[in-house]
């Protein structure tokens, strides 16, 4: 009987591993990956050995990967820092199943229990269908936006609450390329709906080892300051290789500019290290913008002075004033880069507070295929401001302002040109 | 001659020869024998060789990054690293005999200053690290441990500029198979280890094929699929324009 009872629960055992393989394993190398290079030592007060032996046995309980992640989760929010997430290997529910390289074309924030339409892409499905910045979303395919957050708990920060909310509205608002999503809006007093198009989201597709396919866009103008002097405006939405060439031909294309603004609108970071070029264009001598702490090491951000062009021509640095644009979707390298600038007087900083989440990371596959996005380091500006938690504070807040986008206005890039003009 | 990952960010591989080793007044003879036998075990020096081609692959295996990799040096001391990884795109770097370089999209161009530019030129010697013993202030052995899976002899050494290291050879084939050291990056100081593998022939001696980095928690692997020998001539460690500009 002993025999038998015992063969049951190692038959038990093994259709659980059967279903859910490498569970352990992969709880075990995601404690451990963090036990090797989270950036503090003492793991900021918590018992990271205790934490393995609590939660290791619910791993083992495990039957789906999602509960798998549910529990590394858990381990991994013990730090409470940002930079720590699991990033599914494969699909694993429906929801993960659905494709959405398709978008109707425009960019929302949360605003109450709606969404404030804050960017409509020129020549894109949504603008043809009518979609206006400064619109409400009430509503997507018939499920009301204030469900959005509703899972949320009711202490969290207001700035990850609506980090999550945008991350939400994203994922609904996102689809196959082809389809249609129905967007009700208000306006005017009224409600209407819109169907708008989904199509391949625009932009250069990047390919970094384990990270899911990234879309890299740089969009560079020239605008008119309020007195009639012509600045450049360079944004791009991902810190990643291949917008230094742009972005370097973007500063090359306004050098004699009044001014440059630097849109990091919504750019949640990427690759830390290309602070240190994309600043060298605004520093003609090396200057120390902060500082990541590893465990074991210190290492400066320097500005690279950028003096001069690919075919070796010599160039000046720019010189003139710089406006960086942030908001709370401003996030991680994009933060840095900001914080590092305020910090040293080479730029002025307009908008709303970015998200605090500026831990640099690195990422690692784990044994069952997920990607396990982890911190290694804090950071702290050239004058000791830490921005992890804190984010970067503009020097001119600028609140999101429906009635200012509605009439074609966007205020934050107002406030830049005219201090630009300021400055001149 | 051998091939030895020195770099933290900046990766050269040398050759070191069999030449007669000069008198150093803080090498131990124990130290110095440990040094004789990796170089006997390497396999005769070919003087006629001046420079190597090294090509293969750069992978960050973690992180599911590879790429491919080219390593050129010659004598007495030039090295270029080229390295092409998707997502990030061309990574260059040099030390052409005085200007030690770097250029990729991260940084943009840039020239090395200071202790990164010292530590580069010393990196860069062709004959590498063990062939001329009066690079070190002193080497001392340490006892014997564990290194990689292998029992090894740890030897302490302090180099001309003043950097430690600790050194691994295998206790079994007598090869350097490792070392510790802080590297000094143009960001500053970091701690790395170097792992050498795969010691095989090329080219009559044996080259280490596979050289792996940590630091950070992070880590790099370069194998080299193939060797050539005499490739490199008077434009091959010349600087990218956009490099040479720099120059004051």
């Amino acid at each position: 009987m002993r025999v038998a009872a015992a063969l049951v629960a190692a038959v038990c055992l093994s259709a659980q591993q059967a279903a859910l393989p490498r569970a352990l394993d992969t709880f075990d190398e995601a404690w451990a990956i963090v036990n090797r290079t989270y950036y503090d030592p003492s793991f900021k007060g918590v018992d990271w050995d205790a934490a393995r032996d609590a939660l290791r046995p619910e791993a083992a309980r495990a039957q789906t990967p999602d509960e798998l992640r549910a529990v590394i989760g858990r381990l991994l929010a013990r730090l409470g820092d940002s930079h720590f997430a699991i990033m599914p290997g494969s699909a694993t529910t429906a929801d993960d199943m659905v494709d959405r390289s398709g978008s109707p074309g425009f960019d929302v924030r949360a605003w109450g229990d709606s969404l404030l339409v804050v960017h409509v892409d020129a020549g894109s499905p949504a603008q043809e269908a009518g979609l206006r910045a400064g619109d409400t979303i009430v509503a997507i395919d018939g499920r009301p936006t204030s469900l959005l957050g509703a899972t949320l708990p009711d202490d969290i920060d207001a700035r990850v609450r609506a980090l999550e909310i945008w991350r939400a509205a994203m994922m609904r608002l996102r689809g196959p390329s082809g389809s249609r999503v129905g967007v009700s809006l208000a306006r005017d007093g009224s409600t209407r709906l819109l169907e708008i198009a989904r199509v391949a989201e625009p932009g250069q597709t990047i390919m970094l080892g384990n990270l899911p396919p990234l879309k890299l866009r740089v969009d560079v103008r020239a605008v008119e300051t309020p007195s009639g002097g012509e600045a450049g405006v360079i944004g791009f939405n991902i810190w990643m290789a291949a917008a230094d060439a742009q972005v370097a031909g973007a500063v090359d294309r306004f050098r004699g500019a009044r001014g440059i603004v630097l849109d990091l609108r919504g750019n949640p970071g990427g690759l830390a290290g290309m602070i240190m070029g994309i600043s060298g264009h605004f520093f003609d001598t090396r200057t120390a913008l902060g500082t990541m702490k590893t465990r074991t090491s210190e290492l400066t951000f320097f500005a690279n002075p950028r003096t001069s062009r690919p075919d070796g021509t010599p160039v000046d640095v720019y010189d003139g004033p710089v406006a960086i644009l942030i908001d709370g979707l401003t996030g991680s390298a994009s933060e840095c880069f900001a914080g590092g600038m305020q910090a040293v007087g080479r730029a002025r900083v307009f908008g709303t507070t970015s998200m605090g989440q500026a831990l640099p990371a690195s990422f690692a596959r784990l044994p069952n295929g997920d990607t396990l996005l982890h911190a290694i380091a804090d950071f702290v500006t050239a004058d000791g401001t830490r921005l992890e938690g804190r984010g970067v504070v503009p020097d001119e807040e600028v609140p999101l302002d429906p009635a200012a986008l509605a009439s074609g206005r966007d205020p934050v890039l107002d406030a830049a040109l005219a201090w630009i003009d300021r400055e001149r | 001659m051998h091939t030895l990952l020195r770099f933290a960010v900046l990766v050269a591989i040398a050759a070191t020869g069999l030449s007669a080793q000069e008198q150093s007044a803080g090498v131990t003879p124990e130290a110095r024998a440990i040094i004789e036998r990796h170089l006997e075990a390497l396999g005769p020096d070919n003087p006629s060789v001046t420079s190597m081609r090294a090509t293969g692959t750069l992978a960050m295996p973690a992180q599911g990054i590879s790429g491919t990799v080219e390593v050129i040096s010659a004598r007495p001391n030039k090295a270029l690293l080229k390295a092409q990884i998707p997502g990030i795109g061309a990574l260059e770097s040099g030390f052409d005999g005085e200007h030690g370089w770097s250029l990729d999209p991260i940084m943009g161009p840039a020239l090395l200053e200071g202790t990164a530019l010292d530590q580069a030129k010393f990196d860069a010697a062709f004959d590498g690290p063990f062939h001329d013993l009066s690079r070190f202030r002193s080497l001392i052995v340490a006892g014997t441990t564990s290194f990689d899976g292998k029992q090894v002899h740890q030897v302490d050494a302090v180099n001309i500029r003043g950097d430690k290291s600790t050194e691994y050879f295998d206790v079994e084939t007598g090869l350097h198979v490792g070392s510790v050291s802080t590297r000094d990056t143009p960001m500053g100081p970091v701690e790395v280890t170097g792992i050498i593998r795969d010691y095989r022939d090329a080219g009559g001696s044996l080259q280490a094929h596979e050289l792996v980095q940590q630091m950070m928690g992070v880590e790099q692997v370069m194998k080299i699929e193939r060797f050539e020998f005499n490739v490199a001539n008077a434009d091959t460690f010349a600087m990218p324009p956009a490099v040479k500009a720099l120059i004051k």
